[in-house]
């Protein structure tokens, strides 16, 4: 049975999750959601037909055109592992995960190959490494960048309140 | 039989649209997009996710402000009210629109 509150919160979610709205003008969202949905239910659309039509009406087509990519595959499946250790869905978004793993490695890496020779070489090689898959995982675009810093931001304040 | 309006002049009048409709009264999103539709007799066409960056961008310059309401169904309900500061952007804006609307036409039929 389709559960129209639950699809419109999730969707919502997701919309919040990739930073295409602001979490504190998510409500927003939802009322127009609904607006939409209840006219095209008056109108004897399904609920779940509504449902698709309204969110597809809404243009924001980031969040399922980034989980279908291939690279999102990789993320989602870092991210699903992740959930199982952490018993629960971590609310940041697969790009801040992936960058935290990427610069886990690099710390790694480093902490490996730093000892009393030597290292400077290597140790510019992982940085630079480093920062190739941060950048190839952002997609080198400004879009991203401001995304991120945007989820970044949430992050602060939702530990700051 | 009137075409649609291009995407350019869509963008391009969407401020002074949103400042005009607020004008006469206080809204939400949903109707705002409903009105447009309904005055334009459909030849406007704004996709569902195009106005809140305009409103919210309108607010953060402090031409309009929201408050929180509530619908008729007690949902939560964000309602924008035209400021002063808009009042005058719309009229420098509808005086814009005006000149160059009047330069178009004085083309017409040379």
């Amino acid at each position: 049975m389709f559960d129209l509150d639950k699809a419109i919160n999730d969707w919502c979610s997701k919309v919040v999750a990739h930073n295409i709205w602001e979490a504190e003008k998510v409500d927003e969202l939802k009322d127009h959601l609904y607006c939409i949905i209840e006219e095209a239910i008056a109108a004897r659309e399904s609920p779940e037909q509504a449902f698709f039509n309204a969110t597809n009406g809404m243009g924001y087509t980031e969040a399922t055109q980034f989980e279908n990519s291939g690279r999102a595959r990789i993320v989602s499946g870092i991210c699903k592992v992740l959930s199982k250790i952490e018993g629960h869905p971590s609310s940041d978004s697969p790009m801040v995960i992936a960058h935290a793993l990427i610069w886990a490695c690099v710390m790694l890496a480093m902490a490996i190959v730093i000892d009393d020779k030597d290292t400077n070489s290597s140790v510019l090689m992982i940085l630079t490494l480093g920062w190739f898959a941060s950048y190839m995982a952002l997609d080198g675009s400004k879009r991203s960048t401001k995304q991120e810093w945007a989820c970044l931001k949430r992050r602060i304040r939702e530990k700051l309140s | 039989m009137a075409s649609v309006i291009a995407k350019d002049l869509v963008a391009a009048s969407a401020t002074p649209l949103v400042l005009s409709i607020l004008e006469k009264g206080d809204s939400y999103g949903y109707e705002i997009i409903q009105q447009i539709k309904e005055r334009s007799n459909g030849l406007l066409v704004w996709a569902d996710g195009m106005l809140y960056p305009i409103l919210h961008r309108l607010e953060k310059n402090g031409l309009i402000e929201s408050y929180w309401g509530k619908a008729a169904t007690g949902r939560k309900r964000k309602y924008y009210k035209l400021l002063d500061n808009g009042r005058v952007e719309l009229a420098q804006q509808q005086d814009q629109w005006q000149q160059l609307y009047s330069l178009l036409m004085s083309f017409k039929g040379e």
